[in-house]
């Protein structure tokens, strides 16, 4: 036993390629397959910057393509007030028209992603919020930098 | 408990020269998950090269171990751009050459165990602790941010910095940061910290890594490594 030895008697085992090796305790849990095991997990996690997950709350995906095709644009142009309503009328009728033959068309999910989309894009909200962020970050990374020099 | 004499590998652990020193500190309150986090990076690399040793020892090829799971003792790897799923018997006895010190006792792998802060730096400067993975609990215990001017801890400053030149995979585990010595907490390059929720036995790391802005969140399942280490087991010295 490694612990009973004196630390020179142990310093010599290493040396020669001793190596402790017990059996895997009993902890009284049966098998636990299927559990993802931390590298696993640690290599499916993106690392993302925090500019990255702003930007990706910021943009929305949506499950009908039709609608990624429509909104992704809308979300970084610039809707002005008196088209607002229009738009979102346009938008939410042209897909439920073309959904129209499906027996499960959902409706609210529809005008709830058309809305959220143009609201975004409302006056060019988007892109100046994407703006902004980009302008704190680089401010942050700057001042960071700065530190790291000595210069403030 | 037993001790068991290995026979010289017959395959190697090699590695490629580090490009960046591979220090991870793990902070975190008493009971978060640090020292399972700790085993679990060692265990998860270590069945990853007994994987590799299978390939090596079976089908004489060097590749590389994408993913392997232990319950169904199944591997992906990477080999001349392509990826292959196999499976190792289970009347094979996984065996890896890799080194692992590490100051606590570890189940179901094979490690040399540090008795004491003292003999780990004996062993740094030896040369024995080469090439291997060197995980270092309690280390405010040893490398005490109160004790930096004594001896020990102006001798382990000396020799943080040349951790990479050693091929050393370092892990530090202390509740806080603040109370370990001052360089030691300049040299991880990568920055974990943990919490448990016992209700799904589930720990939650938030990792930052040098060089790169924002953070991993990353959750696994603990209940998976509980026979590998004890979680009562104390260090003292």
């Amino acid at each position: 036993m490694a612990d009973d030895k004196e630390p020179l008697e142990v310093m010599e085992e290493v040396d020669s390629n001793n190596i402790l090796e017990y059996d895997e305790r009993e902890v009284g849990i049966d098998d636990l397959g299927g559990m993802k095991s931390l590298a696993d997990a640690e290599d499916e996690t993106p690392h993302q910057s925090d500019l990255q997950s702003v930007l990706k709350s910021l943009s929305p995906k949506f499950k009908n393509n039709r609608m990624n095709e429509l909104l992704q644009p809308v979300m970084v142009s610039r809707i002005f007030p008196d088209n607002y309503l229009d738009l979102n009328y346009l938008l939410v009728m042209s897909m439920i028209e073309e959904l129209e033959e499906d027996s499960d068309v959902d409706i609210v999910g529809i005008i709830t992603g058309v809305q959220v989309g143009t609201s975004i894009g409302y006056e060019g909200r988007g892109i100046a919020d994407r703006l902004e962020i980009a302008g704190v970050a680089q401010e942050q990374e700057l001042e960071k930098m700065t530190k790291e020099l000595g210069l403030s | 408990m037993t001790l068991l004499t290995i026979k010289k590998p017959t395959v190697e652990y090699i590695r490629p020269p580090f490009t960046e020193a591979h220090i991870t500190i793990i902070e975190g309150d008493m009971r978060s998950g640090k020292t399972c986090t700790a085993t679990a990076r060692v265990v998860d690399a270590y069945f990853k090269d007994c994987f590799r040793v299978y390939c090596k020892i079976k089908y004489k090829i060097d590749c590389e171990v994408k993913k392997y799971d232990k319950s169904s003792r199944m591997a992906v790897i990477s080999y001349k751009g392509q990826k292959k799923l196999l499976r190792v018997p289970v009347d094979y006895k996984m065996w890896s050459p890799m080194p692992i010190f590490c100051n606590y006792h570890l189940f179901g792998v094979p490690f040399h165990y540090i008795p004491s802060f003292g003999i780990a730096l004996d062993w740094i400067k030896k040369g024995t602790i080469r090439n291997a993975y060197l995980v270092l609990d309690e280390a405010y215990v040893g490398l005490s941010a109160r004790g930096s001017m004594m001896e020990l801890g102006r001798a382990f400053a000396s020799t943080y910095h040349q951790f990479a030149k050693m091929q050393l995979d370092t892990i530090i585990i202390t509740p806080m940061a603040r109370q370990i010595d001052w360089i030691a907490r300049t040299i991880p390059t990568e920055h974990i910290h943990c919490s448990y929720n016992s209700k799904t036995y589930k720990i939650s790391l938030s990792i930052r890594k040098r060089g790169m802005q924002g953070e991993q969140i990353v959750e696994y399942d603990a209940r998976q490594y509980w026979k590998y280490y004890k979680t009562g087991e104390i260090v003292t010295q």
